[in-house]
């Protein structure tokens, strides 16, 4: 294990701590949103702020607990700096339960993902991308990024699609 | 060891062979499995037709804004196929397609891509700019097109060519294994064989164990039947048997070895402790090899008299682990028929000595004396007419004495022939001397009538251990001679007497004496001294008194000086004054 894996653990095990505690400090009812909703959660949740839907915008994303991962991909070369949330962060907090999640990007790619995914390991949502915002252009505004380098089952292509990009819809079945 | 090392050579060729072809299969699908796990450009298939499905998707979308439909976003629609061809300008996607030629179109679609945005970036398109922008996007699909069907078509080659190769790696594992199968096989055959060798090698070698168990067994039985024949042969035999190790400790003996000799109450330590033993209960040793002083490193043997026991012939010899046996022989019985046989043989030694010694005197001494009365008788005969009765008496009578004479010589021959043949044996007892001598006093005064005999007893009895007859005749010998030789006017004195552990009779003339250089042949036989020549006699007496003295462990010594007489002196052993027989 690298001094950067290392150190990038510490961060985790830093920033989870402090997640619980916001977690706990949550209100029960999840606000609407101010600007244009990033992301919009369906399906089997506890909070919901339209409807049967959650919509969170970008400052209600940013009121999750903030994380980093590095980690190369599939599609590019090199390590990559992410910041986001946790999927499972994500998830308590609109008190998701279920199986499986479907993912829906903004070119219609449609994946199921088991919710096991995100207890297993530090899923992240990123929005940076080496400290660059990520945008509809590119990979944006949402990535899942799954802890490639620093799990070795994951270097594969079965996990490989999973890592949905121009994500905008998930629905909790 | 040639037999054995070329036994090893075709396992390990075996297991040479089957690690080889284990080891090839083995890379081979490892080769097979890095192959198909780096397998990454199928993904750009997809890659290529998402890019193509977002090209028209924005196509679409144009063609709706054109007329008049609001709801679809084309600039949405834009960033989405912008995002596409970005990954596929992304470093992996662009280098696939640089290897496989399609750089070329890609930096092509990228530069449409480009003029497109910058129309959009003008604001709300207006039909002409959406045919600007029509005709930016007609060549940038058609070149996506031709970049899918080139990435299909080096797709579909690729996969060809990989299945061609994992088909050949599959038919060389396949092959592997049944090289595998074949070098198993072999081995397991070796297997076998050795196995097989082996139960055969255990199964000789326990035929082979069983086979000097028996011998052992067997052996053991007869030795131990041996060492009983031995036991049993030493146990009866008639002589005692005693082993000794080669430190001299004592390892066997036999029953009778403990009957035939004085052993010590505690077991002898040692054969030289055994050995001084039982000399100190010997009376007698003869060395018949050797004496027991010897050192028993050699063989020995000697008789030994055991004190009341009778004789032991005791025999050492070394054994060959250096050891020593002892065998123990009684010979009483044979020591007393040898002694018997000696005194046999002496006998008739004696026998023939005395008859030698009776023909030698007879025919040395008897010529004379019978001459004499051939002379005599002859002259009688011839002269018978001439001779007065008193000549013819006087003629007779010394015919007579002659004849006395001669039959004195034939018993003084007899005596000395018996004394050379040892044929006189003395009976010593206890008798006193003094009586001896007035007994023979008195015979002589009643024989003779003279008086001539002084006997002078200086001890009382004076006892001494002899044989009373031989003592007699030895004192009338020698009382007969100092008569004869002396004056008759003078007297014969006798004396006994007691000296330390002798009993003494002197006889002690006053005749003329003997000279000196005659002293020392007077007890020869038939010597006759020149004061004697006047004398008859035959030259014995002397001779066979001193014999008769010193069979009786006595002697007769003479002690004489011309003119003044002479002294024989007759010692004889002492006996107790107590223990006299009269």
């Amino acid at each position: 294990m690298s001094f950067r894996h290392l150190l990038t653990i510490t961060a985790l095990v830093v920033t989870g701590l402090a997640a619980s505690g916001m977690a706990q400090g949550q209100p029960a009812e999840l606000p609407p949103p101010e600007g244009r909703p990033l992301l919009e959660v369906t399906g089997n949740i506890g909070q919901t702020n339209r409807g049967h839907v959650a919509l969170l915008d970008r400052t209600l994303l940013e009121t999750l607990p903030r994380h980093e991962l590095a980690t190369s991909t599939s599609v590019t070369d090199g390590v990559k700096h992410f910041e986001g949330f946790l999927m499972r962060d994500l998830l308590e907090w609109i008190g998701a339960e279920g199986d499986t999640v479907a993912a829906m990007a903004l070119n219609d790619y449609l994946i199921e993902i088991p919710l096991q995914d995100f207890h297993a390991y530090d899923v992240l949502v990123a929005d940076t991308m080496d400290g660059e915002r990520l945008t509809p252009r590119d990979k944006g505004p949402l990535w899942i990024v799954y802890p490639r380098d620093q799990h070795r089952e994951l270097q594969d292509i079965r996990y490989d699609y999973r890592w949905v990009w121009q994500l905008y819809r998930l629905e909790i079945r | 060891m040639a037999s054995r090392r070329s036994a090893l050579v075709l396992p390990g060729v075996a297991i040479l062979a089957f690690a080889i072809f284990l080891g090839f299969a083995l890379l081979r699908l490892f080769l097979v499995e890095q192959d198909m796990r780096d397998n990454v450009d199928e993904n750009m298939l997809w890659v290529t037709t998402q890019a193509q499905v977002a090209s028209h998707r924005f196509d679409q979308a144009l063609s709706r804004r054109a007329l008049g439909s609001g709801d679809q976003a084309p600039e949405l629609r834009f960033d989405i196929l912008v995002s596409r061809l970005r990954l596929m300008d992304d470093g992996p996607q662009r280098r696939y397609l640089r290897q496989v030629g399609l750089e070329a179109p890609l930096d092509s679609t990228l530069t449409h891509l480009d003029a497109i945005d910058t129309l959009l970036a003008a604001g709300s398109p207006g039909a002409a700019r959406l045919v600007a922008i029509q005709t930016e996007l007609d060549p940038l699909m058609s070149t996506l097109n031709r970049i899918a069907t080139g990435v299909m078509k080096e797709e579909w080659e690729s996969t060809g060519a990989r299945l061609d190769t994992y088909r050949t790696s599959l038919i060389q594992v396949i092959a592997s294994v049944v090289g595998i199968l074949i070098c198993g096989l072999l081995l397991i055959g070796l297997l076998i064989l050795a196995l097989r060798q082996r139960r055969a090698a255990q199964r000789a070698l326990m035929q082979a164990r069983d086979h000097l168990e028996d011998e052992v067994a067997h052996r053991t039985r007869e030795l131990e039947t041996e060492r009983q024949r031995v036991v049993t042969a030493i146990e009866t035999a008639p002589d005692g048997f005693a082993a000794f190790d080669a430190l001299g400790r004592l390892q066997l003996t036999n029953p009778k070895l403990g009957e035939l000799l004085p052993l010590p109450v505690e077991t002898p330590p040692t054969l030289d402790a055994l050995l001084t033993h039982i000399r100190q209960r010997a009376s007698r040793e003869e060395p018949t090899a050797q004496t027991v002083d010897q050192a028993p490193d050699d063989e020995m043997q000697c008789d030994l008299e055991l004190n009341d026991e009778g004789w032991r012939q005791l025999t050492v010899r070394p054994t060959p682990e250096g050891g020593h046996v002892l065998r123990v022989a009684d010979i009483t019985r044979y020591k007393a028929a040898a002694s018997t046989l000696e005194r046999s043989l002496q006998r008739e030694r004696g026998v023939s000595e005395f008859y030698r010694s009776f023909a030698a005197m007879v025919s040395h001494q008897f010529r004379t004396p019978l001459a004499v009365i051939d002379s005599g008788l002859q002259r009688l005969q011839r002269r018978h007419r001439r001779f007065t009765a008193e000549q013819r008496d006087e003629r007779y009578a010394r015919l007579r004495e002659a004849v006395a004479q001669m039959t004195r010589l034939v018993e003084s021959s007899l005596t000395a022939a018996r004394l050379d043949g040892h044929q006189v044996e003395a009976r010593p007892a206890c008798h006193s001397l003094a009586a001896i001598v007035d007994h023979l006093c008195r015979l002589q005064a009643e024989a003779g009538g003279n008086d001539r005999l002084a006997a002078q007893h200086a001890s009382p009895a004076a006892l001494a251990w002899c044989d009373r007859a031989l003592t007699e005749q030895v004192l009338a010998n020698l009382v007969s001679n100092a008569l004869k030789y002396s004056p008759a006017s003078q007297r014969v004195e006798i004396t006994t007497l007691r000296e330390g552990d002798r009993a003494l009779c002197r006889v002690r003339d006053s005749g003329p004496g003997i000279p000196r250089v005659e002293q020392d042949r007077l007890f020869e036989r038939f010597f006759r001294g020149r004061t004697a020549s006047g004398t008859e006699g035959i030259g014995l007496g002397l001779n066979i008194a001193r014999h008769l003295a010193r069979i009786q462990q006595g002697d007769l010594e003479v002690s004489s000086r011309p003119g003044e007489g002479t002294t024989f002196t007759l010692r004889l052993p002492a006996a107790p004054e107590e223990s006299a027989d009269d």
